[in-house]
């Protein structure tokens, strides 16, 4: 090992710091021993064990659409109680025909005259229809919906 | 009377004399030698984390292993310090425990290796060559909580290496 040290000192000192320096010098040489060491883990599930749903622990809502009999309809319940919240076809050639009764979920896109105002799905949520009605006017009729939630 | 007694003297004298005749001469010589000191290290056991469920509450702590190091004896300031040849591994500078970090399955881990007590070697004597000091280094590892991991099949090896400087 290099003495670097020794050129800043008059040469008695120069002496007993290169003594020194030889001394730190064979110290410094240390040596060794070296040996390998296994780590070894089995991660279970990293094959086949999806992770959870994304959307599970954050939402209310579970989605089924391979139910028995179902023709691909997907229908979306509460999590916590099953009350169902809407139901949906499962394709377009398939138009969702409400005559029997059940939970609807109606996508309207908001216009006033040729204008598309934004969709009312950017707001989506869950509720109860309590009371409608068609109101006419002069120059267009709207509908009115009352719900709770 | 006086005549006898000096006569048994004289030949007490005559006898004492003859040994005194033998003489012996000594030389000092040195004795040297340089001691290389030397450790060696033996075999060092799995340092097994078992089975990790991804996504688990807890964290996995791995079963410890042992390095035992045979030394000269009365070896001061040892250090020791792991590898970082695996990728992602980290190591902290040599040091009385050596630290690290590393990645296997896409789990972290941590491992430290902690010197145990040192059990020291017979002196030896002029009959005996004496036996070596007994170094203990424990290794332990942990892996934290919550970890995904990544896609693998079985249990999973990587090689890291303990390294005792003295």
């Amino acid at each position: 090992m290099l003495c670097v040290c020794c050129k800043l000192y008059s040469p008695v000192t120069m002496l007993v710091f290169c003594a020194a320096c030889s001394t730190w010098s064979t110290l410094a040489s240390a040596a060794q021993a070296s040996r390998g060491v296994n780590v070894t883990v089995n991660l279970q599930g990293g094959s086949d064990t999806p992770p959870p749903v994304a959307n599970q622990p954050n939402s209310a809502f579970c989605q089924s659409s391979n139910g028995p009999g179902a023709f691909g309809a997907t229908y979306t319940v509460v999590c916590a109680t099953g009350a169902v919240v809407n139901i949906e076809s499962g394709g377009t050639e398939r138009s969702f025909s409400p005559i029997h009764g059940g939970a609807y979920r109606y996508v309207f896109q908001a216009n006033r005259g040729s204008n598309q105002l934004g969709a009312m799905t950017s707001h989506a949520g869950t509720g109860t229809a309590t009371s409608w009605r068609l109101v006419n006017l002069t120059d267009r009729d709207y509908l009115e919906i009352l719900i709770n939630w | 009377m006086k005549k006898i007694l000096i006569a048994l003297t004289s030949t007490s004298l005559i006898f004492a004399a003859k040994p005194a005749l033998s003489a012996s001469v000594n030389g000092n010589f040195n004795v040297t030698v340089t001691l290389t000191s030397v450790c060696t290290m033996g075999v060092i056991g799995d340092l097994a984390f078992g089975t990790y469920t991804a996504f688990q509450s807890g964290t996995q702590t791995a079963t410890p292993t042992t390095a035992t190091l045979t030394c000269t004896r009365g070896l001061t300031g040892v250090t020791a310090n792991f590898d970082t040849a695996a990728p992602g591994s980290t190591a902290a500078a040599a040091a009385t425990n050596a630290v690290g970090a590393g990645i296997i399955s896409g789990l972290q881990y941590d491992i430290t290796a902690t010197p145990g007590s040192i059990t020291s070697g017979n002196a030896a004597t002029a009959s005996s060559i004496g036996t070596a000091d007994s170094r203990p280094y424990s290794i332990t590892g942990s892996m934290p909580a919550s970890q995904a991991g990544i896609t693998s099949s079985g249990t999973q090896t990587q090689v890291r290496t303990l390294t005792v400087n003295y």
